[in-house]
């Protein structure tokens, strides 16, 4: 693998009792999209703003373009920064806002240039307090890019931008990873993070309870298959192995599985040998949310099937 | 850091005049005290100054107080609250650049106010151009400098926009109070100067009235005329203001270094 933009080991955040980030450790490297998923609460948000400078953590260690995270001096010309919520001058038109920026940033692309990557080129007069908060948000993405950075943070941030503008921020942030950019994102979309980032870390509680590769995380993850009986046929004797689960409701069945392919042929066995005739299989990989959901709440798995 | 703090001042300018509210209060209140009060005010003179002049210079000490620390704070809470600091800090501007910025523009407001109520004490009321123009320059900057570390400080303890009352209000108070604009200090009792003596509007207040008539208001006892003073001495005889400033400067400093929050206070 390439050269790591972002180093974290045994990174600790506590606030009084309450343990925000407990432990956690992973690598961004460059020119990948690293996507940090988890519910409200997780401990998402606290790891970033560790890693932009905005909190000191309270154990582990974590570097930065091979900085200390609150070297600012060092780490701001090379970084850009999308918070969760922020705040831009009202009074400011979108292209006063950039040039204005423009003046205290390094390499600074054109004025027309950074609007145009987040399709803000016609609304470049348009007062910041005027717009909708998706403009807001792709003006701040703007900003965020403005500098080139080597490393980009994003917080959620496509909350509140309608689906085009979601696509638009998504090639740009897929653009930008291809030129080089390290880009650490944090999204409630999760097909977001399944069509952008090369990897992924799952939150919940502070701990990372998923890491590895898009394919890693989904296969370590839960595969389903479904199927459906006849009336009236139980699904009795069929022997699935330890870690699979099935869950029935009326006469769709639903296996929760490692491994859907292994479980498909004990299925198709099984009602062979028993003379029963299954309709409507389906046999995939879990979704990123469906993994999201087991693992951020193992009790809904049953209740949602 | 030059290219920062210079960039800064002027996003910080161009918002200042875009804000309708803060360009009235800056510009309004100073110029409507300065040019009605000596208007509706009974001639005479108190200590050695006329009536007007005494107005004048006390609207001047206003603006000090006004510009330097009410304006400030409320920027700062406004902006803190809002996430636009901590969106700033998210770009290369370094600390200090965020708050010359702000300085610059508080000195540059500041000396903007002076100039227009000199220009209308002379044009509306016929009184003199200021006797000693650089104690008067460096007298204001140095207020405005101090009310400034102040209000970089208090901001801090302001839990949000709609609290800055709770900080400005006592201000507004002690400042209309010593400064002699509502009664002249050196006719307060000697207890009352002793208080008087430590809070950093009095040398303010002496300062800008010496440099503006061209006598000593620093030593002024009673109602008696103060000797006139020339430019240099008009430094001398602030002496031990210049000491109180410091100290309230330096206060202020630590203070804020303390205080000062980037990021909103919730509840």
């Amino acid at each position: 693998m390439g050269e790591t933009v972002i180093e974290v080991a045994g990174l600790r955040k506590r606030y009084g009792d309450f343990t925000a980030v407990d432990g956690i450790s992973f690598e961004v490297m460059r020119g990948e999209v690293f996507a940090l998923l988890g519910t409200n609460g997780a401990g998402k948000t606290t790891t970033i703003e560790i890693l932009e400078g905005y909190l000191k953590p309270s154990g582990g260690t974590a570097t930065v373009l091979g900085h200390d995270p609150s070297d600012r001096r060092a780490l701001r010309a090379r970084t850009g920064l999308v918070l969760q919520e922020s705040g831009l001058f009202g009074e400011l038109s979108a292209a006063e806002t950039v040039n204005a920026w423009r003046r205290f940033t390094s390499g600074a692309r054109s004025t027309d240039e950074a609007l145009d990557m987040v399709g803000l080129t016609d609304r470049s007069r348009t007062r910041v307090k005027d717009m909708s908060g998706g403009e807001r948000r792709k003006l701040d993405i703007a900003l965020a890019v403005l500098g080139r950075p080597e490393l980009l943070f994003l917080d959620e941030p496509t909350s509140g931008l309608d689906a085009e503008a979601r696509h638009r921020v998504r090639d740009l942030v897929a653009d930008l990873a291809a030129g080089g950019t390290g880009v650490l994102l944090t999204t409630h979309y999760l097909e977001e993070a399944q069509d952008l980032a090369a990897r992924v870390a799952i939150m919940d509680k502070g701990r990372i309870v998923a890491y590895g590769t898009m394919a890693e995380v989904l296969g370590r993850g839960t595969g389903r298959v479904g199927f459906e009986l006849p009336e009236g046929v139980r699904p009795d004797g069929l022997s699935l192995g330890l870690e699979a689960t099935l869950t029935s409701q009326g006469r769709r069945c639903v296996v929760v599985t490692p491994d859907p392919e292994a479980v498909a042929h004990t299925v198709l066995a099984w009602a062979h040998a028993h003379g029963v005739k299954i309709t409507g299989l389906d046999v995939r990989q879990a979704t990123l949310e469906e993994v999201f959901l087991d693992i951020a709440d193992p009790a809904r798995r049953e209740a949602r099937q | 850091m030059k290219a920062y703090t210079l960039s800064q001042f002027l996003l910080r300018q161009k918002i200042f005049w875009r804000t309708p509210a803060s360009v009235v209060v800056a510009f309004g209140l100073p110029l409507l005290f300065g040019g009605l009060m000596p208007l509706i005010m009974p001639d005479g003179e108190v200590g050695g100054a006329t009536m007007s002049v005494y107005m004048v210079t006390g609207v001047i000490v206003m603006v000090v107080a006004m510009t330097g620390f009410l304006n400030l704070v409320e920027a700062l809470v406004s902006r803190r609250q809002a996430l636009i600091l901590k969106r700033l800090r998210g770009t290369e501007l370094p600390d200090l650049a965020i708050f010359g910025g702000e300085i610059l523009t508080v000195i540059a407001v500041g000396l903007l106010q002076l100039v227009l109520l000199i220009a209308m004490a002379k044009l509306l009321h016929g009184i003199d151009l200021p006797a000693d123009p650089a104690l008067l320059v460096v007298t204001l900057i140095a207020g405005l400098a101090v009310f400034a570390a102040l209000a970089v400080a208090a901001s801090g303890r302001v839990p949000g926009q709609g609290t800055t009352v709770m900080v400005s209000m006592p201000v507004l108070l002690l400042t209309i109070g010593f400064s002699g604009f509502a009664y002249p200090v050196s006719e307060f009792p000697g207890w009352l100067r002793a208080v008087a003596a430590v809070l950093p509007i009095t040398p303010i207040a002496q300062g800008i009235r010496t440099a503006y008539v061209g006598r000593d208001f620093v030593h002024q006892t009673g109602s008696a005329v103060p000797p006139e003073v020339g430019v240099l001495e008009g430094f001398q005889v602030m002496g031990s203001g210049w000491l109180v400033l410091a100290a309230w400067l330096i206060a202020a400093l630590w203070a804020g270094k303390r205080w000062f929050r980037w990021e909103p206070r919730r509840g």
